[in-house]
């Protein structure tokens, strides 16, 4: 039955953000994303299970396309609130007592920490080696933009992570 | 597991969506390259599945079924604008940039935030605010301080705040 699989759907979306939402709360070292995936994948797995016990006639497609639909949705919402730096400028703002802060504090407070805290990713992902004066990037490194650069020129894609250039 | 043509041909047109991304980014077509080429990309997927639909004849006997088919093509699209993110991510840019860095010594932090993007970390930040913040009424800039705009800015930052609650705001990169 068309409709009931699409609230199947429905429903595995709503215990996805559950779940997800007590993974986010365990003390474990795995990022937002991998979390994401992990709890997206258990619910769909154990509400298709159930839907094809529960309903009459249960379409697979129905269920999986709404979810899916859902989970990205949600999925761009988060990936903006946990990578963006313009978040984390407004949420800089939000913590000051007037609501401000000079151009100078929040390149040091919100663009360089950001910087930093990726550095320490790509150090700790062996994408990047620190050495005593500086950092260069690892075979590991060359290999990943290498194959990124492929998919790039496959795809033409030349963004520069500008919005105004 | 049974599956509709009308299904069937949706799964085609999302597919068919990154031959389109690749064609679109040819000098010929004068498309942008990321959102303009996403959104034209996606919307000749979406042709290609409809065309495909009237071409084959497909009976439609079920409306759920094209329900199934746009839900299906949204995710297509969706999964292309991940797939963008390669093109201007923050960490990949400052990957690129270290991999273009043709000096034997290591970098330091430093040199490295002025290469940034090939402008530079502080234009980075000059960007977010004039191309984002300050166009959508967020926050105003005023002899080098920046506020949030009463109402919707200061709305908007405490709308962020819970949503920061939830979501465990201390797991941001």
């Amino acid at each position: 039955m068309a409709p009931e699989s699409f609230i199947i759907g429905l429903l595995s979306f709503g215990l996805h953000l559950i779940f997800f939402l007590l993974l986010l709360r365990i003390k474990i070292t795995l990022g937002w994303l991998v979390l994401e995936v992990l709890s997206g994948i258990i619910v769909l797995g154990i509400s298709i299970y159930m839907g094809f016990n529960l309903v009459q006639n249960f379409s697979i497609w129905y269920a999986i396309s709404f979810f899916m639909f859902l989970w990205f949705c949600f999925f761009f919402v988060s990936g903006i609130f946990y990578v963006s730096v313009s978040v984390g400028i407004i949420l800089f703002l939000n913590k000051q007592p007037e609501k401000s802060s000079t151009i100078d504090v929040l390149y040091q407070e919100c663009v360089r920490s950001s910087f930093l805290q990726r550095v320490d990713f790509l150090i700790r992902s062996g994408l990047v080696e620190e050495k005593k004066r500086g950092y260069v990037i690892s075979g590991r490194g060359i290999s990943s933009i290498k194959r990124i650069q492929r998919i790039r020129k496959i795809l033409g894609l030349k963004i520069a992570g500008f919005y105004s250039k | 597991m049974k599956m509709d043509i009308v299904i069937f041909l949706s799964i085609i047109g999302g597919f068919s969506i990154i031959p389109f991304m690749m064609i679109f980014s040819k000098k010929i077509f004068r498309i942008d390259p990321g959102l303009h080429q996403i959104i034209f990309s996606g919307f000749a997927g979406f042709s290609i599945w409809i065309i495909l639909l009237i071409f084959l004849s497909v009976p439609i006997r079920n409306v759920w079924d094209i329900i199934c088919g746009i839900l299906i093509m949204f995710c297509a699209l969706w999964s292309v604008y991940w797939l963008s993110n390669l093109g201007g991510g923050f960490r990949i840019n400052m990957l690129t940039d270290l991999s273009e860095y043709k000096n034997e010594d290591p970098i330091s932090v430093d040199k490295w935030m002025e290469l940034y993007g090939g402008l530079g970390l502080d234009a980075f930040l000059e960007d977010r605010l004039r191309s984002i913040l300050i166009p959508l009424g967020i926050v105003q800039e005023k002899d080098g301080e920046v506020r949030l705009i009463k109402p919707i800015g200061v709305y908007f930052s405490y709308m962020l705040e819970l949503f920061s609650i939830i979501f465990q705001g201390n797991r941001r990169d």
